[in-house]
């Protein structure tokens, strides 16, 4: 009898590890194939006037374990990561995110005096000489410290309120969900970027930085579907899922043409003629209605995606997205994502005491072709304990080398989590809290 | 909860924690920005320490500062101190450095943005101008020769002059062609220098045999000179705001005013002063 059990756990843990390991290898293959990913699918930066905040939709939980999520993709943020997740829905879901704040870290210091700083900028503006107007002087001062404070700070907030279902139900013997999602997404980011010698004396190294502003607003709305089909010769379930959105999207950028200090000082321009085309109010936004200038389109993506699991031990996840997609006249990036994922605790039969651990890595075809395994991979790992009517989780990864970091607790319907999460640029604290039904 | 679970559970957590905090990247901010070079960045830090030590900070307290160019000109007792001009003669290659790695062709020809190019001529003219003021005082030592003062407290450039005790000596002369006799042979290569650094003027004692009579800054790094470089400075901040242009162009209209006084009082002590043909 001891045998047999031994066998048989065996038996299970070979094939989880085949299936890992054959999962592995495919990332590994990909992660460091030196093919350009533009060879393998289109890759274009999206259009900067339409999409230049260029941040994909992030779930909280994925966050805190390096955005490794395509293989899991057991909740509801299946929409984002993986269609193909939805399928393991057993019974109807609804989930409603009244909360979803991401902020970078800088973000809650700036934001207090941000109407100081438009403040300023008006003033600036109003003057026909906004160098020589000693009434401007604190004015020119305060910004010049803004500006220097703005150089180390990147000012970013992504908030997002979305509202997703699913309805799981048999067709024969394929296990079939069909789900609706719905958000309100608004992504911005400010920050300095800097230009030019790097003087000691501070207003000198600014006169040539530019400030970037990228503020954008989406409403999306969509459904997807997935089928779950289980393969008779392996112990296997595979799923396969699209889901499909109409997007409309507001956005207003100076990425295609900075706004630097320069164009502060020069309101009417260089021609110094006030109402020609140079003026700044006519190349940026008018201080007094700033959100007249914003650009508006409308667009759809379609993402397709198939998971492979091994029992509840290991998955295999690949993700395609955009798989069609445009936004204006601008076509969406398409990428590819492939992920696998293992939890250990289910590999004895009567699991880990209460516990679930998820060990996750994921690479997509846009890292695909250079640096090294971290800079090319994500890896993720999850801890959950599960007591009744409560699961505690905890969450870190390497978000292409930089550091992840999170936190969650589900109490009945509830779910709050959070995540710290990095990336080459800054780093974030997302907090969201889930009403799941 | 078994003893084995909780040890086997420890050290996949532990192990699990150890794998990931191994491989996190700090995050560094590019060294160089677009715009400029490490060759760059370096000789300006290199400048700016150097005019520190000095005690001649440039810098800009706010924005509004760029149309008083005058705040950025010392009081010329700075410039009689024990100033090492090995220092100036450094600057002014350091300053050249940053040019040429700004003027160079880039994707945006020049390289450089407006601004830069046009504070790094502006630098490389009141270098030049310190430098020559510099030389004329701590040449006359130990006796005091030259005065160097403000016209007016809200002058921006300097008065040249010679001490009350100079000037007696001047009026004692019989023949103004042994004028420049009564200066020694260091204060009239200062003048001869001087004169190179802000104008590139040729300037000679009258009388064939008094030496020196070449300039000693007629060589590298010493390119160009101070007038060259305000105009350069004034082009190009009329392409980064007009306003500023205009307030380099009243500071070098009252240097124009300087470089003639100093043609006159240099001629008055028996120079030649002459324009090189090029200009």
């Amino acid at each position: 009898m001891h045998i047999k059990v031994f066998l048989l756990k065996l038996f299970c843990l070979k094939k989880a590890c085949m299936s890992v390991a054959a999962s592995l290898i495919l990332i590994w293959f990909f992660a460091e194939s030196s093919l350009p990913a533009s060879k393998l699918f289109e890759t274009k930066i999206l259009s900067k006037k339409l999409g230049g905040a260029n941040l994909p939709y992030r779930g909280v939980r994925p966050m805190g374990m390096g955005n490794v999520f395509a293989a899991i993709s057991d909740d509801l943020d299946a929409f984002y990561y993986n269609p193909a997740g939805i399928a393991a829905a057993r019974k109807l879901r609804i989930s409603l995110q009244p909360i979803r704040f991401i902020p970078t870290q800088d973000f809650y210091d700036e934001l207090k005096e941000l109407d100081q700083l438009v403040d300023d900028i008006e003033a600036i503006n109003e003057s026909p000489k906004p160098l020589e107007d000693p009434d401007l002087e604190d004015e020119r001062r305060r910004l010049t410290q803004r500006m220097k404070r703005l150089i180390d700070d990147d000012l970013g907030l992504d908030v997002a309120s979305p509202l997703r279902f699913v309805v799981p139900f048999h067709v024969g013997d394929y296990a079939v969900a069909i789900g609706g999602i719905a958000h309100a997404w608004s992504a911005s980011q400010l920050y300095v970027q800097r230009r030019g010698l790097d003087w000691n004396d501070f207003v000198k190294d600014i006169l040539d930085d530019d400030l970037i502003y990228d503020i954008m607003a989406e409403v999306s709305y969509g459904g997807a579907a997935a089928i779950e089909v289980p393969a008779t010769t392996l112990p296997l379930e595979v799923s396969f899922g699209l889901a499909a959105r109409r997007i409309h999207r507001w956005q207003m950028t100076d990425r295609d043409d900075p706004l630097g200090i320069e164009e502060l000082i020069n309101p009417y321009g260089k021609d110094g003629i006030e109402g020609t085309a140079d003026d700044f109010k006519e190349r940026y936004f008018d201080p007094e209605d700033p959100l007249a200038i914003v650009s508006e389109a409308r667009g759809y993506s379609i993402d397709a995606g198939t998971i492979s699991w091994f029992r509840e031990i290991a998955s295999l996840g690949l993700a395609f997205r955009n798989v069609f997609g445009k936004i204006g006249d601008e076509k969406l990036p398409r990428g590819l994502e492939v992920s696998t994922a293992l939890n250990p605790a289910r590999l004895r039969k009567q699991g880990l005491q209460n516990l679930d651990i998820i060990l996750a890595a994921s690479s997509n075809n846009e890292t695909w072709g250079s640096g090294n395994i971290v800079d090319r991979a994500r890896f993720g790992v999850e801890v959950v304990w599960n007591l009744p009517s409560l699961a505690i989780s905890g969450r870190a990864g390497s978000n292409y080398g930089y550091m992840t970091l999170g936190a969650g607790i589900q109490l009945a319907f509830l779910d709050f989590d959070y995540a710290f999460y990095s990336d080459k640029d800054v780093d974030w604290h997302a907090f969201s809290l889930n009403l799941t039904f | 909860m078994p003893m084995k679970d909780i040890i086997h559970k420890s050290c996949l957590l532990l192990s699990l924690m150890l794998f990931f905090s191994s491989g996190c990247y700090e995050r560094e901010d590019p060294v160089v920005a677009s715009g400029s070079t490490l060759e760059a960045d370096n000789a300006i830090k290199e400048v700016e320490a150097k005019l520190e030590a000095m005690g001649l900070s440039l810098s800009f307290e706010e924005p509004g500062d760029l149309i008083l160019p005058e705040k950025l000109i010392p009081d010329p007792s700075v410039l009689a101190d024990e100033i090492n001009q090995k220092d100036f003669e450094e600057i002014i290659g350091q300053l050249n450095i940053v040019l040429t790695e700004l003027e160079q062709e880039g994707p945006n020809s020049p390289l450089g943005s407006v601004s830069d190019m046009a504070l790094v001529h502006l630098y490389l003219g009141l270098v030049y101008v310190f430098d020559a003021m510099s030389r004329l005082q701590i040449s006359d030592d130990p006796a005091e020769t030259f005065i160097i003062e403000r016209y007016t407290p809200d002058e921006p450039w300097y008065n040249v002059g010679v001490s009350p005790a100079t000037k007696a000596e001047l009026d004692a002369v019989q023949d103004p062609l042994d004028y420049p006799l009564v200066f020694t042979p260091k204060e009239r290569q200062a003048i001869i220098d001087a004169t190179d650094l802000i104008d590139d003027a040729i300037v000679r004692p009258r009388a064939p045999e008094i030496e020196p009579r070449l300039s000693s800054v007629d060589r590298p790094p010493y390119s160009k000179y101070a007038i060259w470089h305000f105009q350069k400075a004034a082009s190009l901040f009329g392409q980064y705001k007009p306003d500023v242009k205009d307030a380099l162009d009243d500071l070098n209209e009252s240097l124009d005013d300087m470089r003639s006084e100093i043609q006159a009082r240099s001629e008055s002590w028996g120079f030649t002063y002459t324009l090189p043909p090029w200009r």
